[in-house]
């Protein structure tokens, strides 16, 4: 039985399991009727993709392979200590494939100590406004094995004036690794890991191909793909703050000012430096900095006075303001009663969205002599080979260089469930020197789009970009979950 | 005289009756209608010595299994020898027997809790005020007395078997429509029974994470009504079960009135601000006052009836159980004592509706009947009272309870209950099955499928 027979079968098998789990739910059970609704069959295919242990995934594999589907196995233990300290272990079996035959599998445990009782946040209040990012760094442990066969990544050529020229490659690579992460106080973390890396590019005959157009000076590591070992080391730091004043507001009041302001701040970031340790062919070893923020701006609101449609006035401009304000406060009443009857009431809370400003740079640094193997290089345009998007006015991986930069506003606000608005600014480049990354010399873009939600995790978004020079990109990218 | 309070917020607690947590304030101040020492009950075997209040409560482990207090649990309790025999309030050791058969560990329901166990509660019932005569709604479970703090009615439910009461229960936030200024706020940490509500469903936006509440208390963002529900049960998700309800541990519950008590005293509206402090139901656990009847009066003729329970019949005109209340308020002096009325849980919903509501008509005859308590703030001006008080730890006599992780261990009663009036209910509303209750075991499960179930309300209501 050959290699992709056995991968076909596993697939099958992982794809027979959530089949079966999710048709076990009530949802799916009338999936085939023909009276079903429609908002049923929606849930059943949710559920296919969401339900525990066993489900279907569709991400994880980068960009430019199509579209992927496979089967994810994922399991948790959470335990209590007789101290009541918590511990937990978590594992996560993946394998997913798409029509071009390229394919990942990989497999995940993450084990958090008994060290913490569960109420550590407690006494921290802006903490415990911001919910779910409450959670103060943990001492984790952290260790993966993933195989990936990649039939197309795509090749412009290094350096930033590289022509649009697609050229494409194959891919092949297999890590492991462990990783662990040790608070140093509740809002600074030091990481550490270390992980093997054999990556394998495999020639093929197409006219386009990096084998048939590019030469191991102009792609370097083309002609072989030694064995690295990769250790990093990291700073990572997370801190919120909260602007809400403080005020005593008179639910009769139907004077004054109608909001006071309720904005969340959220700082994550982290600093890393790694070494990438070629055996066997120091010439390919190379260190690289990493930085990576994100800058987390939660836009609310909080009513300080009685408020009727009355109050909005008939004009255009104040009927969509009443619907901004109506849909950002929302408690449902317009389920009930007519729109005119629509108040917002005094500490209502009101939600306008969310603005991230996110920066990412990577600087590369080589011994006299070394370079670094093209397929390791830092890539800006579209999705990287981690799913994570850059400029997104340009195809993926369209610049390729040794160091690179990226900057990114987004701002996002849900629409309906689970649909949100995306609205963005990229700027980015690639250089072989620091030089090449100064503000004057970024490309840039803008957009919008929209976002899908799973489990309120953003798992795919779709937009359409202006900035390549060619008129609208639309493109479209999945979030890698694991 | 217009009363200060211009926020109410209620937290309310499970299963204990007012005996067993403050009956042994008695003795800090005698005019409370709490224990001597020598309340005693009838023994669970014949010839055996009859049973005595200890004041030996713990934190954990005595309540296992949980005593039972369905409808026909509780009036074995209240009733020693049978319904139509008196209400003597002797039958909660013999009733506990039935599902221990252990004669030494059915004697646990006559354990109490004294000040030095319980300083938290005692300290604000000292502080400020206890009342020793509130009552729970029904004779009966959790379910019931939780639907009458919110509608004064039950849907003619008195046991844990309404799947379908907290669907179709009108309640007091029904009220809070576009004819009032004011505004109300549900804060949970997880399980809430509401959310199985109709019209709460609805309102999603009206529900806030309990995490989020000190900051909005300090912000001075706390509405005119605030309904907080606590943790029922360990979700295997570091959140841990803080209801008090047997055999979850006291001293979590102890820590989060200590919570709530200083986040409102950081409030801008602290000054006119009332926290009630409240149990739902005594949970099988003793008290030795009787409970009142409730008669139907002809001043609340008009006012639409209590839905009757067909099985077991009953038409609600007898109250359940005592439990403890506490009211806090810079407004109150130390030391109050309120008992010159029978208070239940209808009070909630008429104090709210005459504070907030006004002019809309009572759910029921219960509500219109019950006594309200917007009178219980006395102190003016500058009398009202500037200090915060210094609140003692929590007293942890038996350390974690529960041992086993929420994966290991099996939900309880009340938390599979609620999953299956969410079902009922999702399915009532046409919204998204969070998959079938019946096929859930384990605590964790449980857990999972009420937030997956809220979260599929909160998608349908939106959309």
């Amino acid at each position: 039985m050959n290699a992709r027979l056995r991968l076909l079968l596993l697939l099958a098998l992982f794809a027979l399991a959530a089949s079966l789990h999710a048709q076990s739910k009530s949802m799916c059970k009338t999936f085939l009727d023909s009276t079903a609704k429609l908002h049923t069959r929606v849930e059943c295919v949710e559920a296919l993709f969401s339900d525990p242990k066993f489900h279907f995934t569709f991400s994880g594999l980068p960009p430019g392979n199509g579209f992927a589907l496979g089967g994810m196995f994922e399991d948790e233990v959470d335990n209590t200590s007789s101290s009541g300290k918590l511990s937990s272990m978590q594992v996560k079996l993946s394998i997913l494939g798409s029509v071009n035959q390229s394919w990942v599998a990989s497999g995940i445990f993450d084990l958090t100590p008994p060290l913490y009782r569960p109420d550590r946040n407690k006494d921290n209040e802006v903490c415990q406004r911001l919910g779910i990012l409450c959670t103060k760094t943990q001492l984790s442990l952290h260790a993966q094995g993933i195989h990936r066969s990649l039939q197309t990544i795509s090749f412009y050529g290094l350096g930033p004036l590289s022509p649009a020229l697609k050229h494409t490659f194959r891919q092949n690579d297999t890590f492991g690794g462990i990783a662990a992460n040790l608070p140093l106080t509740d809002y600074l973390a030091l990481g550490s890991g270390i992980e093997l890396l054999q990556s394998d590019l495999p020639p093929t005959t197409d006219p386009l191909s990096v084998n048939n157009n590019f030469t191991n000076l102009t792609a370097p590591g083309l002609q072989s793909q030694p064995f690295f070992t990769h250790t990093n080391i990291a700073i990572i730091t997370t801190a919120s703050a909260v602007t809400n004043p403080r005020t005593d507001d008179d639910p009769l009041n139907h004077t004054g000012p109608l909001m006071k302001r309720n904005i969340r701040f959220t700082f994550i970031n982290q600093a890393a430096y790694h070494w990438y340790s070629a055996v066997n062919n120091s010439s390919s070893s190379f260190e690289r900095f990493v930085f990576a923020g994100d800058e987390s701006i939660g836009i609310g609101s909080n009513v300080r006075r009685y408020f009727t449609v009355a109050d909005t006035g008939r004009g255009f401009g104040s009927r969509l303001f009443y619907y901004i304000l109506r849909n950002a406060c929302g408690n449902g009443h317009e389920k009930l009663t007519a729109p005119s009857d629509y108040v917002i009431k005094v500490t209502q809370q009101c939600n306008y969205g969310k603005v991230d400003f996110r920066s990412n740079l990577a600087v590369s640094n080589t011994g006299t002599g070394s370079v670094i193997p093209f397929y390791l290089q830092p890539t800006v345009g579209g999705s990287d080979i981690n799913s994570q998007v850059s400029l997104r006015g340009f195809p993926n991986y369209r610049f390729r260089d040794r160091n690179a930069v990226v900057v990114q506003v987004e701002y996002s606000v849900p629409i309906a469930d689970p649909v949100g608005l995306l609205l963005f600014y990229d700027a980015g480049r690639v250089g072989s020197v620091l030089s090449d990354l100064t503000f004057s010399h970024l490309r840039q873009d803008t957009g919008f789009g929209v976002t899908f939600s799973l489990q309120k995790n953003v798992v795919a978004q779709t937009y359409v970009a202006w900035g390549a020079g060619h008129g609208p990109t639309l493109n479209y990218n999945f979030s890698k979950l694991f | 005289m217009p009363t200060p309070i211009k926020h109410l917020v209620v937290l309310m607690l499970e299963n204990r009756s007012f005996d067993h947590m403050l009956g042994f304030m008695k003795s800090l101040n005698p005019a409370i209608d709490g224990l001597n020492g020598d309340e005693w009950n009838y023994p669970a075997r014949e010839l055996d010595p009859n049973v005595v209040v200890a004041p030996d409560a713990g934190d954990v482990h005595d309540l296992t299994p949980d005593p039972h207090h369905d409808f026909g649990d509780v009036t074995a309790q209240i009733f020693s020898s049978g319904i139509s025999g008196s209400a003597d309030m002797r039958g909660f050791v013999r009733d506990y027997y039935t599902l221990t058969q252990d004669p030494a560990r059915a004697g646990n329901v006559m354990k109490c809790f004294t000040p030095a166990t319980l300083p938290i509660l005692t300290t604000l019932a000292t502080q400020y005020a206890v009342c020793d005569r509130w009552f729970s709604a029904v004779p009966g479970s959790t379910i019931p007395n939780r639907m009458f703090v919110h509608g004064a009615n039950s849907v003619g439910s008195v046991n844990q078997d309404a799947i379908d009461a907290p669907f179709l229960l009108h309640t007091i936030f029904e009220s809070f429509d576009e004819t009032t200024p004011y505004d109300f706020r549900i804060y949970a940490n997880g399980a809430s029974i509401l959310i199985a509500n109709k019209y709460l469903m609805l309102h999603q936006g009206k529900f806030f994470p309990y995490s989020q509440f000190a900051a909005d208390a300090r912000a001075g963002n706390l509405p005119a009504y605030t309904f907080i529900e606590p943790t029922y049960d360990d979700d295997g998700q570091g959140n841990f079960a803080n209801s008090q309800h047997p055999d979850f541990p006291v001293d979590r519950g102890e820590s989060l009135i200590s919570d709530i008590y200083y986040a409102l005293t950081k409030s801008p509206g602290w000054k006119s601000t009332l926290f009630l402090i409240l149990y739902d139901e005594h949970g099988g656990t003793f008290d030795h006052v009787t409970p009142p009847t409730v008669a139907r009066q002809p001043s609340s003729a008009g006012f639409p009836d209590v839905t009757p329970s067909p099985d077991p019949a009953f038409d609600f005109t007898r109250l359940g159980v005592r439990v403890p209340a506490v009211f806090v308020s810079p407004c109150i002096p130390p030391n109050t004592i309120l008992h010159d009325r029978d208070y239940e849980h209808s009070s909630v919903v008429a104090t709210v509706r005459k504070l907030f509501c006004p002019g809309s008509k009572p759910l029921t005859w219960r509500e219109g009947q019950a006594p309200t308590f917007d009178d219980v703030l006395t102190l003016m001006g500058d009398a009202i009272r500037t200090d915060v008080v210094n609140l003692p730890m929590p007293v942890v006599s038996g350390g974690i309870q529960i041992q086993a992780s929420a994966e290991q261990r099996r939900a309880t009663d009340l938390s599979v209950l609620m999953a299956r009036a969410m079902q009922y209910s999702l399915a009532q509303a046409n919204l998204k099955s969070a998959g079938d209750v019946s096929t859930l075991t384990n605590a964790a499960d449980v857990s999972t499928y009420l937030r997956q179930a809220q979260q599929n309300v909160i998608a349908g209501a939106n959309k």
